[in-house]
């Protein structure tokens, strides 16, 4: 599931054709991945830093450097936009912490308004990606509380596993139990179709 | 260190970003030689790359894609003509090569070529530095409107004591805006230089210089936060910046 998958057999290139066609300076190959990633990456940026201005400026930056570092992308070490959100979430979070503001604020898993784009140039992609997100997010609302708040402390906040036991007061042990569960009841839950 | 030296307890963590830079560099020395931990990684991992679907897509501006594609196809312009002109530069017998008239025709439209490309990316450099100017323009009205963003007077010492000056910083942050005025004009060459300076090391910060009125300003970013820095201060310097100051001190503000 975590996969693309090919629906309404529409022809489509898969993630790592195109970044093969990034790496022979194809732009046209980067631009369909913006199409099919850029929102989600928006959303994830967003979520950290909750300020458009910085988010978009990270998703561009993220963008960039596919382009720029697209031979790097090895496919055998993972899939497409588990290397592109890692590179989101990284850049989001560096920006966070040179706020040096991280308030406990609190997790909000719909703290944005859902957006479809009335113009976008694949609307499947926006289908697909929304769908994908209402699934996980139903599947995050089926952990219980601690391991959830666990595992959006460190995803999100970028709080380390020493400050997340510090921030709840619970023993780091505690803390690495939930977030196994928490990672293997997620996994467990998007697997059964 | 977890138990019997494996990562195992770590590794939900390393997935989600969450250890420190000493615990990500153990986790990665120990995973290619144990297939215990290995195996926990794979379980999880499909768990952790769930995560960023939990952020609701929200479709960027169109300036977002309209901004990168121009840095993309900029790109491969620069990177075209550069190459272009290295087949030139490196084709040996040249002068004999060109005695064939077609390819005299054909290297007079190769180096017209390479003028418009070279005169696109000009146009492209413009538009660059005016982007670079609403960006600046934009940090430093984000910096005006933080609340930790603090203001500090920019003291003119005896050499120019009609200069007046403010630094607005927020000193968790790297960025600062320093506004003058009252300085005298710089005749060619010549430019005002931004000083940090950490214990006894100066860190030049970025040139500028005034108009008419005496009027200048510049959005320093420096290497780290300001509050590793004691001093700010300018000074006059050729054009381009010196590696450390080489006049005396115009003006300057204290950190701490
Ligand atoms: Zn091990």
């Amino acid at each position: 599931m975590l996969g693309r998958v090919v629906m309404m057999n529409l022809p489509e290139r898969s993630d790592e054709e195109l970044m093969s066609g990034v790496v022979r300076r194809e732009s046209a190959a980067l631009e369909i991945l913006y199409d099919r990633y850029a929102a989600s990456a928006l959303g994830v940026a967003l979520k950290i830093l909750r300020e458009r201005a910085s988010a978009e400026d990270i998703v561009q930056e993220t963008f960039w450097r596919v382009w720029k570092s697209a031979a790097t992308f090895d496919s055998r070490r993972g899939a497409f936009p588990s290397w592109l959100f890692a590179m989101t979430r990284n850049l989001a979070i560096d920006e966070l912490r040179r706020r040096a503001a991280r308030q406990a604020s609190d997790i909000d898993l719909d703290d944005a308004a859902s957006e479809i784009p009335d113009c976008a140039s694949d609307v499947m992609d926006a289908v697909w990606t929304q769908m994908q997100s209402e699934r996980v997010r139903e599947a995050i609302q089926q952990l219980s509380e601690p391991q959830r708040q666990v595992i959006l402390l460190a995803y999100f906040q970028g709080l380390t596993r020493q400050e997340i036991a510090e921030r709840l007061q619970e023993p780091a042990g505690t803390i690495h139990t939930r977030a196994r569960l928490a990672l293997q009841k997620l996994k467990t839950l998007l697997s059964g179709e | 260190m977890p138990r019997e030296n494996h990562v195992e307890e770590w590794i939900p963590f390393y997935l989600l970003g969450g250890l420190d830079a000493y615990e990500t560099e153990m986790v990665e020395k120990h995973l290619p030689r144990c297939a215990q931990c290995r195996a926990v990684l794979e379980d999880l991992r499909g768990g952790a790359q769930a995560l960023p679907y939990a952020a609701r897509p929200i479709p960027p501006s169109p300036r977002v894609k309209r901004d990168l594609f121009n840095r993309v196809h900029a790109d491969l312009r620069a990177n075209s003509a550069a190459s272009q002109a290295r087949a030139i530069a490196t084709s040996a017998n040249w002068f004999d090569w060109l005695r064939v008239p077609s390819r005299a025709v054909a290297l007079a439209s190769l180096i017209l070529l390479v003028l418009s490309i070279a005169w696109a990316l000009s146009l492209r450099a413009q538009v660059d530095q005016l982007h670079a100017q609403v960006n600046e323009q934009r940090v430093a009205l984000t910096l005006l409107s933080k609340p930790s963003t603090v203001t500090k007077d920019f003291q003119a010492t005896a050499v120019q004591p009609n200069a007046r000056g403010q630094l607005i910083a927020d000193l968790s942050d790297h960025r600062a805006l320093l506004v003058v005025s009252g300085l005298k004009p710089l005749p060619q060459g010549r430019v005002y230089e931004a000083w940090l300076i950490k214990g006894k090391t100066p860190v030049g910060v970025g040139t500028f210089v005034v108009d008419a009125n005496g009027v200048g300003q510049i959005l320093i970013n420096a290497p780290e936060p300001l509050r590793v820095y004691q001093i700010a201060a300018l000074t006059e310097e050729p054009e381009g910046g010196s590696a450390l100051p080489t006049t005396s001190i115009l003006m300057s503000s204290q950190f701490n």
